[in-house]
Order: C-alpha cells, then structure tokens, then sequence
C-alpha cells in the first residue's frame, strides 16, 4: 500500500502539521502524530488549483487541505498534476513550439491584413469629423496662410480647376493654402487641406511641374491616405496597450495632435496609388506629365547633403517614379507649351514672396 | 511523525520562483493574451498571481492566490462598459457645460479613491497563507472616511505643487494597514508622516544631486520605514538590503534587459523578487495558533481600475 508525506492545513487556525498519507480501500487516511486527522472518500477529492506550483488537495465543500510533499500516492487520486514547473514543462516542449510559431504565423497574419480593417474604418468616419481633425491640426501649428492677391488666386484656381476637369463636383472639398516657409515640402491633412511651402514652390520652374505635385497631393486627399495612415497608428498604439494591460487604450487617442500626423511618413503602397491618380488626372486635364519628371531629374542633381528636396525625401523611390513619369510623356509633346498662361505662373511665383 | 516547528526567532520571508518557469509562464501568457486579442489578460495576471504568491514562503508554507481570471474579466468588462459611457458623457456635457472640468476632476478622485480601497481589499481577500485568508475591513463608515482622507490628500498635494504626496501616501498606509487582516487578526502601521516626508523629500533631493544614484538608498529607506512601522500580533517587519545591492540590482537588470531586448525580463524579476523577500523579516513569529479565519471579500472591477491607473501604492 503506498503512502504519501504532506502537510496538512486545518482551515480554521493559522497552524499546519505533517502528516502521513495512505489510501486504504475507497478513502484516504490523514494521520498526524497522534491521531487520525481525517478520512476523506476518494471519489470527492479534488486539486486545488489555486496553488499553481505545488499539488494541494481538498475534499468536498470544506476548507482543509493537503498539499503534497511527494508524488508517491498521486496515482491513486482522480486528479491530474497541473503544477507549474519546469519539469512539468519540458514534457510539453512540442506544444511549446507550436505555440511560438503559431503566434507568429497569426501575429503576421493580422499585420497583413490591417490594411484592410484600417480602409473599412476610415470609410466609415465622416468627412465633417475628418476636417475638424485637419483644422485642429492647423490650429496647433500656427501655420498662418498667405493673403492671395486676385491674379494669384486667379492662376491658383486656374490649376485646381484643369485638374479636377475629369470630376468638377469634387473640386468644392479642396482647400489649397500657401505659407511662408523656406521648408521644400507639401503636406496634405484630413478633411482636404493641401500646405504648399513656400519652399518648395520656389523649386517648381514650371506651371506642369506645380500641377504634378499638386495632382499627386489630390490623390492623398481623395484616398483619405493620411486618416488611414493616422487609423493604423492608432489602432496599433491602441492595440499593443490593450493587450499589454493599459485599460484607458479601449478610449481611442484623441487623433488631433498635430505632431502625430506631421509625422506620418505614407506607406509606399500609398505612394505608387497617388502617383498613378496623379498621372490619369494630368492626362484627363490635358497637363503633360514632362513636369514630373523634370522636376524630379533636377532633384536628383542637386547635391544631395545640402538640398535635397525633403517632399521627395519623405517619397521614396525618386528615380522609379520618374521612370514612371517619364514613360506617360505622349511622342508629340511640345516642352515649350503651357496649360498655364506665363504671366498666370509669374503671378504663382510671387505668392508669399515679402 | 511530528508537528512542523515554529519559531520565536527572527525570521525570513522566502521567494522561490525560477527564471525559465516564469519566462515560459509569460510566454505563455503573452501568446494567448495575443491571439485573443486581450481577453486573455485577466487570465494571464491570474496565473502571474499564482505563480507569484505560490512562490512567496513563510515559516516553509506558501502563499496562494484564490482569484480566478473569470472574476478579473467581469471586473475588466464592467470597467470597460463604465469608461465607454463616461468617456460618452463626457463628450456630450463638454459641449454644453464649460465648468465640467472640475465635476469630472471629483468624479475621477472618487473612483479611484474607492478603487484603492476595494481593489486592495480583492487582492487581500484572495491571499491566502496555511488556508487563512487575508482581508481588509470596510463598512460604510470607514469607506466615507477613507474618501474624506483621499480627496482631502489629493487636493492638498496639488495645492502644494506635490509637496504634501508623502504625507497624503503615508496617511493612506495607515489607514489600509490598520485595516488590513490575517484571518481575524489585525496588521498596525503606525510610521509618523513627518518622519516619512523627511525620508521621501531629502532623498529625492539627493537622487536629483546624484543624478539618480542615491534613488537606490531611497528606495531601501522608504521600504525599510514601511516595513519597520508595520506589525502583526506586536511584532514588526525588517528589511535587510543595503542601497548598494539595490544599485547593483538596478544597473545590472537595465543592462541585462537592454542587452537582451528585454528577453532577461523574467530572470531580472525573479531576481528583483528574491532580493526583497529574502532580506524581508518579521522579528518573531507570533503565536499563529491564535490566528482564526475569517471571509473576506472585494470587488475585482476596483482591481482592474488599480492595475490600469497604477494605483496599488507599492501594496
């Protein structure tokens, strides 16, 4: 008959005993020095799994507990050891692994396809919201628009008008604002906003050149690229400090802090999308896609540590896109023709000249 | 056969987890707190508990922790739903009230107040030690004070630009020690606050002179006033460790968890763990024999709240 040493806890003092254990026919015997501590019908016994590192067990409704010091008699109890010890791990090393990479594989399986959660969740935000989001971002920076004059938001108009040609309903939601910043950049913000710097303007030596960029800056706005890419932020922040423990992550971040979306960089994906929108809405509107790529073989013979231009800097693959330009130029393009009138570009060069 | 000795003599608390058991228990955690997407959280700090308290011995006798994830999850959920209507009311009468900053200051002050004392009195209730559960008491009497002492704290603290925090801290350990249960018998804390506000305000000048290096010394003063001016059944704890091994600790677990990108996670923690409890101990074991049980209860949202605002105040 095997027997077992345990310690024996009485439920209702603070005290403890050692005790020996030995299943006699239905039942096993606690017994203590001196006495029989108790008999408790073995089909009753059960593990208490609050103890997660030693086998503790108990009987019925009551608070008495065994926990045992040896696994001598554990064969003869209906209970299955759930302690959580290396030993007891090394036996589930197959299942270990599978756990590791099955994370992984479901891990990158949610990466992919963020996307497409993201997409569905920006189409369901209304462009109201998504412009007091741009707005709050404006108001956070102090960006301060330069004051048009008539030829010059004459000549602007102009541009936006060419290229909205295809779609005119559309054109009402774009709001082209001008600052006085040496920066060479374009941001595009929630809700339709396109920031055209000073900077880079002076960079543009052509109206075909500033309708590339403003083209492509109209598709982010058109594809809502940055409240996606905002959206992904923030369900990823939201999702790591949920899992990791933060309950206040389920109240999504207030998505307003300018710092966040100035420094979104847009995925390549993103990227390649506006630049073929950009190409089909310079052909639709009769504007030859040369400027493009005249604008980008410039950039890239400047000297990259001192000028490079940083709207091209945040869009990668400079010499591809060029490439991509460059193959749209139709056989009988004539590099001395303007969709502007010259003294409508003279009258853009100006703007937020001092 | 014979009776487990006890001891009259100064005595060690002791921990004794491993490294690659509580790096494979996080693993495992972590994966399932994964793929369900955050369900599994209040599962995954139920077995962190267990395995924790089940590891922490005294006099050769572990600790348990009798929570269940279930429990935490309906906390989690009723917190959860609690916040969404808030954040909800709020968005709403923000639009129509101005002054609104100032109710939903009170109201937070409240809940929190309320979480500290309840999210305790869960953790207490589902410890348990030789099979008596520990507890904490709480009646509306004692719960309309401890608000009074919380708001009044936390007023003060910000009216002082933070300088009253260590006397609000130390009024609010009085109060939850000497609430505090094994069973039927009471813990007492007794630690005076200008005492403890000296300790807290000239090391925190002196860690800001040392540029963080006296934070080890800091850190060992507080803990040992706390824990000296804390009893059970007249006897108070001790804790043994100078600020050198508490330095050693820190710069080797920053290194070991920077060098590892954090994979020296649970190695670091036990070894932080077994540091403190090791060197913790009560000046004499009381007669336990005299220690009865007793039921005790909680609220496992309070929990929830304590855990994601940080608010367990080193409990």
């Amino acid at each position: 008959m095997a027997t077992s040493r345990g310690k024996f806890f009485g439920g209702r003092l603070a005290t403890t005993e050692l005790v020996d254990l030995e299943v006699v026919g239905h039942d096993l015997i606690i017994r203590s020095a001196d006495k029989t501590l108790g008999r408790w019908p073995i089909d009753r016994i059960f593990q208490d799994e609050s103890h997660l590192v030693s086998i503790v067990i108990g009987c019925g409704g009551d608070n008495e507990r065994v926990e045992l010091l040896d696994s001598n008699i554990l064969s003869e109890l209906p209970i299955k050891s759930t302690v959580w010890s290396y030993a007891k791990i090394k036996q589930n090393l197959p299942a270990l692994w599978l756990w590791g990479l099955g994370s992984i594989a479901i891990l990158s399986f949610l990466i992919w396809n963020s996307g497409l959660l993201t997409r569905y969740l920006v189409r369901q935000i209304p462009l109201d919201y998504e412009r007091r989001v741009g707005d709050s971002v404006v108001h956070q920076t102090g960006w301060k628009p330069c004051e048009l004059n008539k030829e010059q938001q004459a000549a602007a108009e102009q541009i936006l008008d060419t290229l909205y040609k295809a779609d005119p309903d559309k054109r009402g939601h774009i709001r082209l604002n001008w600052v006085a910043d040496p920066m060479n950049n374009a941001f595009t913000l929630p809700g339709g906003s396109i920031y055209m710097f000073s900077g880079l303007l002076q960079k543009t030596e052509s109206a075909e050149e500033l309708a590339g960029i403003l083209a492509h800056e109209i598709e982010h706005v058109e594809r809502r690229h940055v409240l996606e890419s905002l959206m992904n932020g923030l369900l990823l922040t939201a999702l790591v400090n949920f899992v990791m423990g933060d309950v206040s992550a389920i109240i999504l971040l207030d998505p307003s802090t300018a710092a966040q979306i100035l420094s979104l960089r847009l995925s390549r994906d993103m990227e390649r999308q506006a630049d073929q929108g950009a190409l089909r809405r310079l052909q639709s509107a009769g504007i030859s896609p040369r400027g493009m790529v005249d604008f980008f073989a410039r950039s890239s013979q400047d000297d990259p540590t001192t000028s490079k231009l940083s709207f091209l800097s945040t869009h990668p693959f400079t010499e591809e896109r060029a490439r991509f330009f460059e193959k749209a130029i139709p056989k009988d393009d004539n590099p001395f023709e303007s969709f502007l009138a010259p003294d409508k570009w003279k009258a853009l060069k100006t703007i937020c000249a001092r | 056969m014979e009776t487990l000795p006890t001891t009259t003599t100064r005595t060690p608390f002791q921990y004794t987890g491993d490294g690659l058991e509580l790096a494979l228990l996080m693993l495992k955690n972590l994966f399932f707190t994964i793929i369900t997407l955050g369900i599994y959280r209040p599962w995954a700090t139920t077995n962190m508990r267990r395995y924790n308290w089940g590891h922490m011995t005294f006099l050769g006798d572990r600790a348990n922790y009798t929570g269940t994830g279930g429990e935490l999850f309906r906390g989690w959920v009723k917190l959860a739903l609690l916040l969404m209507a808030g954040g909800l009311v709020v968005r709403i009468a923000s639009a129509i009230v101005e002054p609104l900053a100032l109710i939903i200051f009170l109201i937070y002050l409240l809940v929190f107040a309320l979480a500290t004392y309840s999210g305790l009195r869960y953790r207490m209730s589902r410890t348990q030690w030789r099979q008596i559960r520990f507890g904490v008491d709480k009646d509306e009497r004692m719960t309309k004070e401890f608000i009074r002492l919380y708001v009044f704290g936390t007023v003060l603290t910000a009216l002082t630009l933070g300088i009253y925090l260590p006397w609000f801290r130390n009024s609010v350990r009085t109060f939850l020690t000497n609430k505090s249960r094994m069973g039927r018998t009471h813990f007492s804390y007794d630690g005076p606050s200008d005492m403890y506000a000296w300790i807290f305000w000239s090391g925190f000048v002196l860690s800001l002179l040392t540029l963080g290096i006296y934070a080890a010394w800091w850190t060992r003063n507080l803990a040992r006033f706390r824990l000296e001016h804390t009893r059970f059944m007249g006897q108070n704890f001790e804790l043994e460790l100078s600020g050198l091994q508490i330095l050693g600790y820190y710069v080797a677990a920053l290194g070991l968890t920077l060098f590892t990108f954090g994979l020296a996670t649970p190695w670091v923690y036990v070894w932080g763990m077994r540091l403190f409890a090791d060197n913790t101990f009560i000046s004499a074991v009381p007669d336990l024999s005299s220690v009865e049980n007793e039921y005790s209860d909680g609220s496992a949202m309070a929990d929830e709240i304590v855990m994601g605002y940080d608010l367990d105040l080193g409990f």
